[in-house]
């Protein structure tokens, strides 16, 4: 009995139609006996609960997290809400896979649940049995944000969305010269109206991270650090969702007014700040090296020191980026800053 | 505790964990023609660079007598790293050289001259790490060279200047103290970071993790529950292409003096208050401290020193070592060292610590294995429990890094029979992050000037104490060496080591 899939070989499988959670939950036990006498090593780290919103991001979330188990041990609920699907009931397909974590065999899980009629709207009653009991559940919704009050945002510790899909893009190429005008930023506020109890782990500012890393990188040691409190003008480039993010970023880190910030719409992200410090200008620049999955940093000080630094990009995937947000469940401070400082810039 | 020149905190690396990226600095290599730069610090300097812990301002100095220009010297460091990424490249571009011998005074008037370039067109700060790569017969000299060109300060009182020393750190406790005396006459003790590769591994920093993070594993921790210890570091190879080296070191100076005594030395340590370079090696010492060296009388009965015959190791035949390229056909140099730690203070006595370490030994491994005293009394019938041993928690460094418990269980049936299984944890298989080279970690330490996973001086001293008296009586006439065939775990002698004491050592 097995199957690739793309992360990990199916070791056992088994689904059903209308079935009871009890019946899912017998399956389970027996899968992991059955797994038990396999070599591999069963060791998970979260449960995570996808809120897929159709069959097709259903089918898509599967295949993340199978590669996703392999880099990061998990016990996956992949569960597709249908209230208004007729006759009532719960539709269910349990797998057991091995994959591979670097050289060490591990075992996951996934369970694959489409919920009809009223159960549906009651979600987190029927996760709650699935999830591995003192660890961390994290709740992905693949599609737009949660709403605060959907019943999977309260049973889980982090929230897992991607704010690529909060926020309408621009086709990258108009003239959009000004902050106000910039759409998306009323999606960005229902974004923030998750802060509170939960972690968001917002995948757009994972892969943003490069770019932070680098800028930030460029203000360290005692040459270049003081003109970090000296920003004349900040110019942000990229798609809507990453100039907003970085924007809001910068803004809230380093007190910017948005008569200095300046978010221009490209294809790649970009930074370049100029700033002042002891007489002297100097120029910080993180772009994207044309036609090559590289990142070049530099740094400039007027008649002083220079230099440049090239790295290159993560191949950052979707399960990459997932296995990358739920290494460090936590709130994050600065994120939150940045998203209430991008969505303030519009007002 | 980092000494670090910043003075603000960079409001753009909040959130970022990048605390660990290093600052702003110059290293630089005496002996970077050598293996070590190219096998090690090269390719350890690029993995931090991928991962980006190396600051952009960052430049290296290589050092050395072979005639070189700056481009044949980038060239070098690119081949070094075959797989290097694609930044790999603009960082060797802002590296130097210097070709001259490691005293004469123009080889360091130039070296100051560079530094000066370097600062001024790369922004590194006047910060300063020098990496003594070179044989250890020159790390006193280079040291009195830097101290008189004033090249132990930097620029400015906010620059940092430290010095990596490789190890061996002297032959004894004599030369040991000998060097130290010249080291600290141009370096504080707080700027010297001796280098013991171990201590950068993972999972030796794991068993302060095990130990200090978990309320289940410390109070077992101790003479009340364990019955005694084994440290085992196994390699599979043989001495290979460093038979002359080997003959002027052997198993005790090159593992036991260093690696094994960190090992222990953590295993047996008290609590530090906290995880910092003074809390962790002021227990590490006292544990040392604790340990009763042998009179050299005494060695001999609880020292085992053995070399590798010729036999069969991985399915092919292998020459014994004094066969090897350049090892003396009579040749007493010890390839394997089995002995008895006693450690005398209120958590360990009466709980031996085995130690072995040899080469050609069936597999590279290396373990702590902590065995507990038998339970007081075992309600089963004894047929039903011959399968049951004493409870034994493995921590394993390498290769396959976790922690293996052994406990006893009732095996399914009628009847009530016991016997022992395992329990494993991995830890590749609990976490995403790959862990980080032992150099590439060190490396980043000196850096940022965390000195934790270094040896202090003290430490070394201790070390040598120990190791010291098994040397002298070692050097006496007739002092016999034991012989094992190559693919075996040692000779007979270290077996009755530890069965004269009602023990055995463990299968790892």
């Amino acid at each position: 009995m097995s199957e690739n899939g793309s992360g990990g070989a199916v070791l056992a499988a088994w689904r059903a139609t209308d079935v009871t959670m009890g019946d899912v939950l017998a399956q389970l036990d027996g899968l992991r006996r059955a797994g038990q006498r396999s070599l591999a090593n069963r060791t998970s780290v979260v449960t995570l609960v996808v809120a897929a919103s159709s069959e097709a991001e259903a089918s898509a979330a599967v295949e993340v997290v199978h590669d996703f188990g392999g880099r990061h041990p998990a016990r996956c609920v992949v569960v597709r809400a249908a209230p208004d699907e007729s006759p009532a009931g719960i539709d269910a397909r349990v797998s057991l896979l091995q994959g591979c974590s670097g050289d060490h065999p591990v075992w996951f899980e996934d369970i694959r649940l489409t919920v009809r009629g009223g159960a549906a709207l009651h979600l987190a009653h029927l996760v709650e049995p699935l999830v591995l009991s003192d660890l961390p559940v994290a709740a992905w919704f693949p599609g737009r944000a949660p709403s605060p009050r959907h019943s999977l945002v309260a049973a889980a510790d982090a929230v897992v969305m991607d704010s690529k899909y909060a926020i309408e893009d621009d086709g990258a190429q108009g003239d959009e010269p000004t902050v106000a005008a910039l759409p998306g930023t009323r999606d960005l506020a229902d974004v923030a109206a998750l802060f509170g109890r939960q972690a968001v782990v917002d995948l757009a500012w994972i892969r943003l991270r490069p770019w932070r890393e680098l800028l930030a990188a460029l203000f360290d040691g005692s040459e270049y650090r003081p003109f970090a409190f000296g920003v004349r003008s900040a110019e942000v480039a990229g798609k809507a969702g990453a100039r907003l993010l970085l924007g809001g970023w910068l803004s809230s880190r380093l007190g910017l007014a948005s008569s200095r910030l300046h978010l221009l719409p490209a294809r790649h992200a970009s930074l370049r700040l100029v700033a002042e410090h002891d007489g002297r200008t100097g120029t910080f620049v993180v772009e994207r090296v044309q036609g090559e999955r590289l990142v070049r940093a530099s740094a400039a000080i007027d008649g002083g020191p220079r230099h440049t630094e090239v790295l290159a990009l993560p191949q950052a995937d979707l399960s990459w980026s997932l296995a990358q947000g739920l290494a460090h469940l936590g709130r994050d401070q600065v994120y939150e800053d940045a998203v209430h400082a991008a969505v303030a810039l519009s007002n | 505790m980092a000494d670090t020149a910043e003075v603000t905190e960079n409001p753009l690396a909040e959130g970022l964990g990048t605390e660990r990226r290093a600052p702003p600095c110059v290293m630089v290599v005496f002996g970077a023609s050598g293996d070590l730069t190219a096998r090690k610090l090269l390719p350890a300097l690029e993995r931090l660079s991928r991962h980006r812990r190396l600051p952009a301002a960052f430049s290296l100095v290589g050092i050395a007598r072979t005639e070189m220009e700056d481009d044949d010297f980038r060239r070098r460091a690119v081949e070094a790293v075959p797989d290097a990424g694609p930044g790999w490249e603009s960082v060797v571009a802002g590296f130097r050289y210097v070709a001259g011998e490691y005293t004469h005074p123009d080889t360091f008037d130039t070296l100051e001259k560079v530094l000066d370039e370097i600062d001024a067109s790369r922004g590194t700060g006047g910060n300063r790490l020098y990496y003594l790569a070179t044989v250890p017969g020159l790390f006193g000299g280079i040291a009195r060279a830097l101290g008189e060109h004033g090249l132990q300060r930097g620029p400015h009182p906010d620059a940092f200047v430290r010095v990596v020393v490789e190890k061996p750190y002297g032959r004894d406790l004599a030369s040991a103290r000998e060097l130290d005396e010249v080291v600290h006459a141009s370096f504080k003790e707080e700027q010297v970071y001796r280098i013991d590769h171990y201590l950068g591994k993972e999972t030796v920093q794991n068993v302060l993790a095990l130990r200090f993070a978990n309320a289940l594993f410390e109070p077992v921790w101790s003479r009340q529950y364990l019955d005694h210890v084994q440290v085992t570091v196994a390699e599979s190879l043989g001495v290979g292409y460093r038979g002359g080296f080997y003959e002027t070191a052997g198993a005790l100076r090159d593992i036991v003096q260093n690696h094994v005594m960190q090992v222990v030395a953590i295993t047996a340590m008290e609590p530090s208050a906290t995880v910092d370079a003074t809390g962790i090696r002021d227990e590490k010492v006292k544990a040392l401290r604790a340990i009763q060296p042998y009179s050299v009388h005494d060695v001999p009965r609880h020292v085992v020193r053995a070399q590798y015959q010729t036999g069969w190791a991985g399915g092919e035949e292998v020459v014994g070592y004094r066969q090897e390229k350049g090892v003396a056909p009579d040749s007493t140099t010890e390839t394997y060292v089995a002995l008895k730690l006693e450690i005398d203070n209120w958590r360990w006595a009466g709980v031996p610590f085995y130690v072995r370490t040899g080469k050609r030994l069936p597999k590279r491994v290396t373990e702590v294995a902590l065995t507990f005293k038998s339970v007081p009394h075992l309600p089963f019938a004894s047929s039903l429990a011959s399968g049951l041993s004493p409870n034994a928690m493995i921590v394993r460094i390498q290769p396959d890094e976790g922690i293996t418990i052994r406990f006893g269980a009732k095996v399914p049936g009628q009847a009530f029979e016991v016997r022992d299984v395992l329990m494993d944890f991995s830890y590749g298989a609990a976490f995403l992050e790959e862990s980080p080279d032992a150099y590439e970690r060190l490396l980043l330490d000196a850096m940022v000037g965390d000195a934790t996973l270094f040896i202090r001086s003290d430490e070394v001293e201790q070390a040598w104490r120990i190791a010291d008296p098994i040397l002298e009586a070692w050097q006496g006439p007739n002092v016999p060496v034991a012989r094992y065939p190559s693919g075996t775990w040692g000779p007979d002698e270290a077996d009755r080591l530890i069965e004269n004491d009602g023990r055995h050592w463990r299968m790892p």
